[in-house]
């Protein structure tokens, strides 16, 4: 029985000792859509993206990325931006761009040199001596020159001002590549949510509603920014 | 993707070797020039030396370091979201750390015997030295086979020590047992030293009531109390070592095993 | 700068509207080759996917041809967009009508609101 998931999620507990930060959570993604993972702070959002990504092993339940569990073929065509400055600071943007190219066969050269002159970013900086917004802008460059079939970027457009949000909006719109799947988990819903095809709304290790944008502002005539604050309000 | 990760750990640990190396070549030049004329002892003549040994030390300490921040900085912190995604297998991530440990230990291990050989070049006698390490060489049976046996087994040594190491910071991270990875991956290693002497302890205890072994170890002092046994008894040095070598592989495919799995099922980062 | 849009209504419904807006002003004109989905979207701020939706529609109402080797063209049947606008000043000048006529306003005030107010509006551009 095969289907075109790119991502299966099914019945995924992960413990941590006593403490449950998913419970029996099962979603799946279909390849080419924009979905928000939206969820208050310690809702479980990261979890479901470290397990993705193989970061974390489930305490139960399954994780397939077409059709296979998390391994060295999944992370081969996995783009993950975590939350975090996540880079060796002491390297300069060349040797990141070299580092990527060498490690990825699906990094585009020229795309992240072409967005690093686009900003005017000087390739022989040191991570180090950048701005926290060009920094951000630097990895999430790195991110997006991938040609992956799942982009996974934990909160890309926390902790940013308001330029340098539009800048990520618009890079990841821009490259975004029509059969790959974006996973963008944000607690900053409004600036965001006009690009979501779907969304999966968590609280505490609980799924409260999976579907697509236009259902929910359909059905519920807010938007999801609304619903959101309506759901999660404690 | 070894290679490669090779490559990169070469890189980043080279910035902090080649400049000690550079310092001890030209200590060793500076010490060897000073001793050139007898009698003229001064500051420097005492320096120099002085130096160069607090170097070497340095070196030594700067080693088990650069072991220890490379595995918890590069794997255990935030650059551990970096590498544990990148498409390569878990063992590399660990036998590209291992093997560059090793390289740095060789390569400062001739380094020593670099700078000993400028430094004393002038009194060793290299002809006669040669002449007699061959005649030790050719007197002694199996002396080759047991030279390279140490070899192995020192290497292997520090291996276990590296393992040993990999193993506590693995098991500390995924128990988060103190705030500082580092300070837990002691407190385990100490406790890892703690339980290996506990089992060691008790191998000895079972074995002294072993009257098989009482006899045989019995047998074995008569037997080297007995003048020139190395030639009566060849292959006892070469058994030996080649026990100690198989003891040192086993205990360092446990750890080994033991740093993939918490690395691999027992990771949390952040 | 990225569209306005209402978060809460679907998005794509709204980009018909606005490109509709665009053809009815001439923003767009008759014959005039589109830019690419993915520019669109760059230049509304929204995904591909939304876009690409919203283009299609317009593309059933004929609004838009797509060529298949050369891209999307505004359609150049002049009658077309003149449907278009009619239809849209249409739509809203019923629903103000509808509006105004509960609150009790009468034909009456109506024309005199409009003749009161009509050219100042134009002066004041947004």
């Amino acid at each position: 029985m095969t289907n075109n998931y790119l991502l299966e999620f099914s019945n995924i507990t992960k413990k941590y000792g006593s403490k449950v930060a998913l419970d029996n959570v099962s979603f799946n993604l279909e390849p080419g859509k924009i979905i928000g993972l939206l969820g208050p702070n310690g809702s479980g959002k990261s979890t479901i993206l470290k397990l993705v990504n193989g970061l974390l092993q489930p305490t139960e339940g399954e994780i397939k990325i077409i059709g296979n569990p998390p391994g060295i073929m999944s992370k081969s065509i996995i783009s993950y931006l975590p939350e975090r400055t996540y880079l060796n600071e002491w390297m300069k943007i060349s040797d990141l761009i070299n580092f990527f190219a060498d490690f990825y066969i699906d990094f585009d050269i020229n795309k992240a040199n072409d967005m690093l002159i686009a900003l005017k970013l000087d390739p022989n900086h040191k991570l180090k001596s950048l701005s926290k917004g060009n920094k951000e802008k630097v990895q999430l460059i790195l991110v997006m020159s991938r040609k992956a079939k799942l982009y996974l970027l934990d909160e890309p457009i926390g902790g940013v001002d308001p330029a340098t949000r539009d800048f990520i909006l618009d890079t990841i719109i821009s490259n975004y590549l029509s059969d790959s799947t974006l996973m963008i988990s944000t607690h900053l819903i409004s600036d965001i949510e006009r690009i979501f095809d779907e969304v999966i709304l968590i609280n505490q290790g609980t799924i409260y509603k999976h579907d697509s944008v236009d259902n929910i502002r359909q059905q519920t005539g807010k938007s999801i920014d609304q619903l959101f604050r309506e759901v999660f309000k404690c | 993707m070894l290679s490669k990760l090779l490559k990169y750990e070469f890189k980043s640990t080279s910035r902090i070797f080649i400049p000690i190396y550079a310092a001890i070549l030209v200590l060793s030049i500076l010490t060897s020039l000073k001793t050139t004329n007898p009698g003229s002892e001064d500051v420097l003549s005492v320096l120099f030396p002085t130096i160069l040994a607090l170097t070497f030390a340095g070196l030594l300490i700067m080693t088990i370091i650069m072991v220890v921040k490379r595995f918890d900085t590069n794997l255990l912190s935030d650059e551990g979201y970096l590498m544990f995604t990148l498409p390569v297998k878990i063992t590399d991530l660990i036998n590209s750390k291992l093997a560059l440990s090793v390289f740095w230990a060789v390569t400062s291990s001739i380094l020593f015997i670099v700078s000993m050989t400028i430094i004393f070049f002038r009194d060793i006698e290299f002809a006669r030295m040669f002449d007699e390490i061959s005649m030790v060489f050719s007197q002694i049976p199996n002396a080759g086979i047991i030279t390279f046996l140490a070899i192995v087994s020192m290497l292997l040594v520090y291996i276990n020590l590296l393992l040993k190491i990999y193993t506590s910071l693995s098991i500390a991270q995924a128990f988060s047992i103190t705030g500082n990875r580092i300070f837990g991956g002691v407190l385990v290693f100490i406790g890892i030293e703690i339980g290996l002497n506990v089992i060691q302890t008790m191998i000895m205890f079972i074995a002294s009531k072993s009257q098989w072994l009482e006899n045989y170890f019995e047998k074995l002092s008569i037997m080297m109390s007995s003048p020139n046994w190395e030639y009566l008894y060849p292959h006892y040095p070469v058994i030996f070592l080649s026990i100690i070598t198989v003891i040192l592989l086993i205990v360092n495919t446990a750890f080994y095993y033991a740093t993939h799995y918490f690395l691999k099922n027992k990771l949390n980062l952040e | 700068m990225p569209w306005e849009f209402d978060n809460s209504k679907p998005i794509y419904t709204q980009i018909e509207e606005e490109i509709k807006k665009k053809i009815i002003s001439g923003a767009l004109k008759g014959g005039e080759k589109m830019q690419s989905v993915r520019d669109l979207a760059k230049e509304a701020g929204v995904n591909p996917n939304t876009m690409q939706k919203s283009l299609i529609e317009i593309e059933k109402q004929g609004l838009i041809i797509t060529e298949r080797t050369s891209g999307r063209f505004v359609t150049s049947d002049s009658d077309k967009i003149q449907r278009l606008r009619d239809s849209f000043f249409e739509e809203k000048i019923k629903t103000l009508i509808f509006e105004f006529v509960e609150l009790g306003c009468s034909k009456q005030d109506l024309y005199t609101l409009i003749e009161k107010h009509f050219d100042g509006v134009k002066k004041d551009d947004k």
